[in-house]
């Protein structure tokens, strides 16, 4: 009786889902899709907020007390909130550098990556461009360091999750071709963005950045610099003017109103707006944003 | 927006890419923080004359922070005034304990209060509550440990219990006082007329300074501390979210000290100390504007219970007083660079809980950057029923580099 009952509590146990918290909800998306009844999965952020302003909330600590697995962007995208909560939540193995802390960026062709760091370029990310959530060429790879790390927490799983993520990436594959199609009309536009978030987006569908409406990243608009960027605007024949839902709308129509190019809200992250719920359709949302402003 | 403290960890990283060596990496964060004030009040209230304090080096903290090994980190906070250095913080914190336990060791400011655990160039307004410094001398610090809890319930809920050496405070303000002496202020909050170097009461009679303190008063320090001289503390906060976009923060606390003053009269007679407090902050983060907008407004009860010798002709007598008032403030960032807000605080005097001390400030902050600011304050500070309130502006300039440990405040 004594060992049935102790055999039924290895069962429960064996059974008990991988808790995994994410920072932003496209990863959860992503481990949703992987992980299937074996992961139960929690977006610290709505997809809403600036990924580098996310209110950090006292109510975030009882969900990452719990987590087995902690999935961020890495490159320091989060560092301006998760790092020092992941301390406060009594979860050492989700701390930063602990087995637990995941950061997707192995693997993905990292861009911007400075040359000169220095506090007068403003908030840098030292090792490269950390928005590759935004631009849908970074999808597999995601997909695959999101299959590994489950593996590697639940090794009993690895063939959900390898199912998982070949079923993610057929449909990455599937997106990829519409977007390659549609999205063809992009190539060569010039754009001004407002944070230097859109570096993936751009190298994807081959458009050019030719300035940002921040002084430097993190650093405000002053209004020499505007007059600066609209000058360049002007003179460059920007197409487009890029912001998120996190961004003043502001400066980005007015600007608008002086070089005649058309403002694009876009969004980054699954969640930003009403219909993108997955990562899959984030992109495709994206890229009707663009289609629409060039039409 | 990247915090002081990721800003730091990046500048470590980046030595790596431009070929440091990998000693740099165990070296610690390390960050600086200025902050420097300059005011003018009509102190001398009967002839509205502008006078200044000057310009005053509040506090230049450097900030020294790293893991010491897997189970601990230390931070040490040194603050240089242009009177000298002093040590303001210096502790490990062991966050990972079993049971959901932490534990903090050494010297830091307390957790009790909300504004008891900011430092003053950390605050939305230009210097401490005076309520702050009215009933516990200034920011309370522990020279000591603290173990905190966290619950494990769906919602937050953190506990914390601490013992310190001693009760100590500090504060980095300073008001202009119309009063050149604390014997000068006691003499006015008596009502008494000075005159030379004596008082005169309400009818004419002579008070000297031996009728105003009380030579034999009781002392708050003994060489050899007896253990009930070590104060407890403790606190328990919550948070509550209120959809998307709301969301409100709310603790109570205590400091207690059963043997906070010794009698010279009477010996082994003690008399002890209690600071209770709670307060509710209540945070409007709009989730799409955080970065640009967002409001945060809340209120700090405080009181102080505290026993005191009382001498009724030849007879000891003890007194017990207790004392209570309110912080509030209000607090809107309007966009990245332009704060403005408001506040107000209410107390009975610890000099008699018939007198109200009052004040009032609006300030607004320019932010250059992340990373430096300017404030422009105005109070009217109220510190006396027997003295003009004074009126006062003060400038306050912020600027930062590196690593700071207050990462996690909001």
């Amino acid at each position: 009786m004594k060992q049935l009952l102790i055999l039924m509590l290895i069962t429960i146990a064996g059974a008990k889902p991988l808790n995994v918290v994410t920072s932003i909800p496209d990863i959860a998306d992503m481990v949703r899709m992987i992980g299937g009844n074996r992961v139960v999965v929690t977006s610290l952020a709505t997809g809403k907020e600036d990924l580098h302003a996310v209110p950090a909330r006292p109510n975030f600590l009882p969900i990452l007390n719990k987590a087995d697995l902690l999935i961020t962007l890495g490159l320091d995208a989060e560092h301006a909130w998760l790092p020092a909560l992941a301390k406060s939540a009594r979860n050492p193995k989700i701390t930063e550098g602990q087995a637990g802390w995941i950061s997707l960026e192995k693997g993905i062709t990292v861009l911007n990556k400075p040359t000169t760091i220095a506090r007068t370029e403003g908030e840098q990310h030292p090792e490269g461009n950390p928005h590759f959530n935004v631009g849908p060429q970074a999808g597999h790879q995601m997909a695959h360091n999101i299959a590994n790390a489950l593996t590697r927490a639940d090794p009993a799983g690895k063939s959900v999750y390898s199912a998982g993520c070949d079923k993610l990436c057929e449909q990455i594959c599937a997106m990829e071709t519409i977007l390659a199609k549609k999205g063809a009309v992009l190539k060569g536009k010039k754009i001004v963005a407002y944070h230097e978030d859109l570096a993936y987006l751009c190298a994807y569908y081959g458009m050019i950045q030719v300035g940002t409406i921040e002084v430097k990243p993190g650093v405000p608009p002053t209004a020499s610099h505007l007059k600066k960027i609209e000058e360049v605007a002007r003179i460059q024949k920007a197409d487009l003017i890029i912001h998120n839902q996190s961004q003043s709308a502001k400066i980005p129509k007015k600007l608008s109103v002086s070089t005649s190019a058309p403002v694009v809200k876009i969004a980054n992250a699954v969640g930003a707006f009403e219909g993108v719920n997955s990562w899959i359709e984030l992109q495709k949302f994206n890229l009707n944003q663009l289609l629409k402003a060039v039409k | 927006m990247i915090t002081k403290k990721a800003l730091l960890i990046g500048t470590v990283f980046a030595s790596t890419l431009v070929g440091g060596t990998g000693e740099s990496l165990f070296n610690p964060s390390i960050g600086f923080t200025g902050d420097i004030v300059t005011d003018i009040s009509d102190v001398n209230g009967q002839w509205r004359e502008a006078t200044s304090e000057g310009i005053a080096v509040r506090s230049g903290e450097l900030i020294l922070g790293a893991a010491i090994d897997p189970y601990a980190e230390l931070t040490a906070n040194v603050n240089f005034t242009l009177d000298g250095v002093e040590l303001h913080e210096l502790y490990s914190h062991f966050h990972s304990l079993p049971a959901n336990l932490s534990l903090k060791a050494g010297w830091k400011l307390a957790q009790v209060g909300r504004w008891n655990q900011f430092h003053a160039h950390a605050m939305p307004f230009t210097a401490d509550p005076r309520l702050l410094i009215e009933y516990q001398g200034g920011h309370f610090s522990t020279l000591g440990t603290e173990l905190s809890w966290l619950a494990p319930t769906p919602f937050f809920l953190e506990l914390t219990a601490g013992v310190s050496e001693g009760w100590r405070a500090h504060t980095h303000d300073s008001d202009p006082s119309a009063f050149d002496s604390d014997l000068d202020q006691r003499a006015a909050e008596l009502g008494l007329t000075k005159h030379g170097s004596h008082w005169h009461g309400s009818n004419g009679e002579i008070v000297d300074a031996e009728e105003i303190q009380d030579p034999e008063e009781p002392i708050t320090t003994v060489k050899n501390k007896p253990i009930g001289s070590f104060p407890l503390l403790g606190r328990a906060k919550s948070s509550v979210q209120f959809g998307e976009n709301w969301s409100a923060d709310l603790g109570v606390s205590g400091i207690w000290r059963k043997d906070h003053r010794f009698s010279n009269r009477v010996e082994g007679k003690t008399y002890s100390k209690a600071v209770v407090g709670s307060d509710l902050t209540l945070f409007w983060h709009p989730l799409t504007a955080n970065k640009y907008r967002n409001l945060d407004l809340g209120a700090e009860w405080l009181g102080t219970y505290e026993e005191n010798e009382l001498l009724f002709g030849e007879t000891v007598l003890q007194e017990n007083r207790f004392r209570h008032g309110v912080f509030g403030h209000v607090h809107y960032r309007h966009n990245q660079r332009l704060h403005f807000g408001t506040y107000g605080e209410l107390f009975q005097a610890n000099e008699s809980d018939l007198w109200l001390k009052k004040r009032v400030g609006l300030f607004t902050t320019v932010e250059l950057t992340h990373y430096q600011y300017l404030r422009l304050e105005g109070s009217s500070y109220r510190e006396s029923p027997n003295i003009d309130p004074v009126h006062r502006l003060t400038l306050q300039y912020d600027m930062s580099i590196g690593f700071h440990s207050h990462g996690t405040q909001r």
